[in-house]
């Protein structure tokens, strides 16, 4: 047996002593009810047979599509221990669950409905990728995630995951935590195994809107709430925490876009007690350990033990000790010193970095660069902006022109808003960065994954004029 | 459309560019202002805005697409941006072509 192979199987002891330690105390309240430790030893016992009944073997590619339940997490720890490769799967892209399954080229899928019942189905995708091999010949789990796909197709993360699991043995705080961060996300992922880790308990609200997300941290005293900037956003347009108690909050972490400084400094004068903290995570390479320079800070410090960073030509670079094998349907990204470039573009103050967005959504105006976030920015001040995302578009004349769609609480003609922004905006953006175009739109600009990809799959879904 | 209430929309959405360019100075937005090349009333990049502006508008309130800033326009001898009474002719002959079907 080899010392890779020994890590694999003892997280999964290891994290069962854990629970029988507190096997009385709640370890996740799903659908109003309370599941203690004691119930999880049960069900990872029931998993285990299961999948094992059904023919799920080590080295099987088993995609589990569902949310964060008893099953569903009793499964995940079930096939780690079986050394199969995990395919979380979430309700929200079930659009694209055939295509992930032949990429990931998976032997079953176990579909767990709401009620948290379970139907095990074999499949047969097999194809033998040389990645998948290795990780079979090295007998440890795998982990697959699929990349939003912001530009072209999504891609297929394999990971191994003993060493992301290694990870959450460090004893850190044990938080009373929302799972609002998608099952098939990074961000999803490393909440739930730091939340077992740490014997914290997970907290699932029936559905990741603000009135149910926020009943859950009133009625089950949440602690921290891993989020995304546009969540913050609509929670403060709803005025939700007047209507709900959050003041158990004791952490709201926020990733995956860019923040707002206007709706950062609103969530700090809604959230006194709360301290936030911006994480930066990429599916290749896990969550990089992150500090706010203040609470109202957009400067952050990223890295920790297991990762190295710098920046290049204005670009994020990082290296990690853990990064993923390789993607199963595109080239290796990483260069010949294993440095991974993040394509974010990034402003660097001494140790702390603000990140600027994309570079490959870098808006060039007649030679001019134009950020996206310094013009969301900017437009998110104005009174009635619920969201914007800012887009470049081709122009004859000038190369690319900005373009802004904008969600307001109520609609007005987008000649106007375009002249309110540019009245608003005198002094704080040149005249180049100005939104040559405006659309007013009512409908959230934010897609189910909470990613990224809300600029590119806005512009795609309303093609220039 | 008729000219005459294209010229008006024109200069109504002018305007508001002008005075923002010209800030204290009164530059009034007449069918003859020069918009392009020597002398022009606006930077390249308020003109830009205001042919959008106008492409917006012909779309939002009058049904019409078209597409102002094109190879057409531009390998044309005399910039049809030059003024709005040039631009005028310019966007009726669009309109009168297939490019200026109604907007979906």
């Amino acid at each position: 047996m080899s010392t890779e192979q020994e890590t694999a199987v003892s997280h999964v002891d290891w994290q069962l002593q854990r629970f029988r330690e507190a096997a009385q105390q709640t370890a996740m309240v799903w659908n109003d009810s309370q599941v203690t430790y004691n119930d999880f030893v049960a069900l990872y016992q029931a998993s285990l047979a299961d999948l094992r009944g059904a023919g799920v073997s080590r080295g099987s590619v088993v995609a589990v599509a569902g949310d964060f339940s008893p099953v569903s997490i009793s499964c995940l720890l079930a096939l780690v221990e079986l050394e199969c490769v995990l395919v979380p799967l979430s309700r929200e892209s079930r659009d694209q669950h055939s295509e992930f399954l032949r990429i990931a080229e998976a032997d079953f899928i176990v579909d767990i409905d709401r009620d948290d019942r379970v139907v095990i189905q074999g499949l047969s995708h097999r194809n033998d990728h040389a990645l998948l091999q290795q990780l079979r010949a090295r007998k440890q789990a795998g982990l697959i995630l699929f990349s939003s796909g912001s530009v072209g197709k999504p891609k297929a993360i394999l990971h191994a995951l003993p060493p992301i699991l290694e990870k959450f043995r460090k004893p850190r705080h044990a938080y009373r935590t929302v799972s609002f961060l998608l099952f098939d996300h990074i961000g999803g992922f490393n909440t739930l195994f730091y939340t077992l880790g740490n014997l914290g308990c997970i907290i699932t609200p029936a559905d990741r809107s603000v009135v149910a997300v926020c009943r859950s941290v009133e009625r089950y005293r949440a602690e921290l709430l891993p989020t995304s900037p546009s969540f913050l956003n609509l929670m403060l347009m709803a005025r939700a925490y007047e209507t709900f108690d959050l003041s158990s909050l004791r952490l709201v972490t926020y990733g995956t876009e860019v923040m707002p400084e206007r709706t950062l400094e609103a969530v700090h004068a809604a959230l006194p007690n709360a301290t936030l903290q911006q994480t930066y995570g990429l599916s290749e390479l896990g969550i990089l350990r992150s500090k706010s320079a203040s609470n109202q800070s957009l400067f952050v410090k990223v890295g920790g033990e297991d990762y190295e960073t710098k920046v290049v030509n204005g670009t994020l670079r990082i290296r990690a000790k853990c990064s993923m094998l390789g993607y199963l349907n595109a080239a290796s990204p990483f260069d010949a010193d294993g440095w991974f470039d993040t394509g974010d573009a990034v402003v660097q103050e001494g140790e702390y970095l603000r990140i600027l967005g994309r570079s490959s959504e870098i808006i060039n105006v007649g030679g001019q660069k134009v950020y996206p976030a310094e013009v969301e920015k900017v437009i998110a001040e104005l009174p009635g902006v619920i969201d914007v995302a800012v887009t470049g578009e081709p122009h004859l004349l000038l190369g690319q022109v900005v373009v802004a769609v904008v969600q307001l609480e109520e609609p007005a003609p987008e000649v106007e808003f375009k002249r309110r922004i540019a009245t608003y905006a005198k002094g704080r953006l040149q005249p180049y960065m100005l939104p040559t175009k405006v659309r007013v739109v009512t409908d959230s600009l934010v897609n189910h994954r909470f990613k990224k990809i809300r600029r590119a799959a806005f512009t795609a879904k309303e093609p220039a004029a | 459309m008729e000219r005459q209430t294209l010229v008006n929309l024109m200069v109504a959405l002018l305007q508001p560019l002008l005075d923002d360019q010209n800030e204290g100075q009164n530059v009034k937005a007449t069918q003859t202002l020069s918009l392009v090349g020597d002398g022009a009333a606006l930077t390249s990049m308020r003109l830009v805005s205001f042919i959008a502006d106008l492409e917006t508008t012909l779309a939002t309130d009058h049904g019409l697409s078209v597409t102002l800033v094109s190879e057409r326009a531009l390998s044309r001898q005399k910039s049809p941006f030059r003024n709005i009474d040039a631009l005028a002719d310019f966007v009726l002959e669009l309109i009168a072509t297939e490019k200026g079907a109604p907007a979906a």
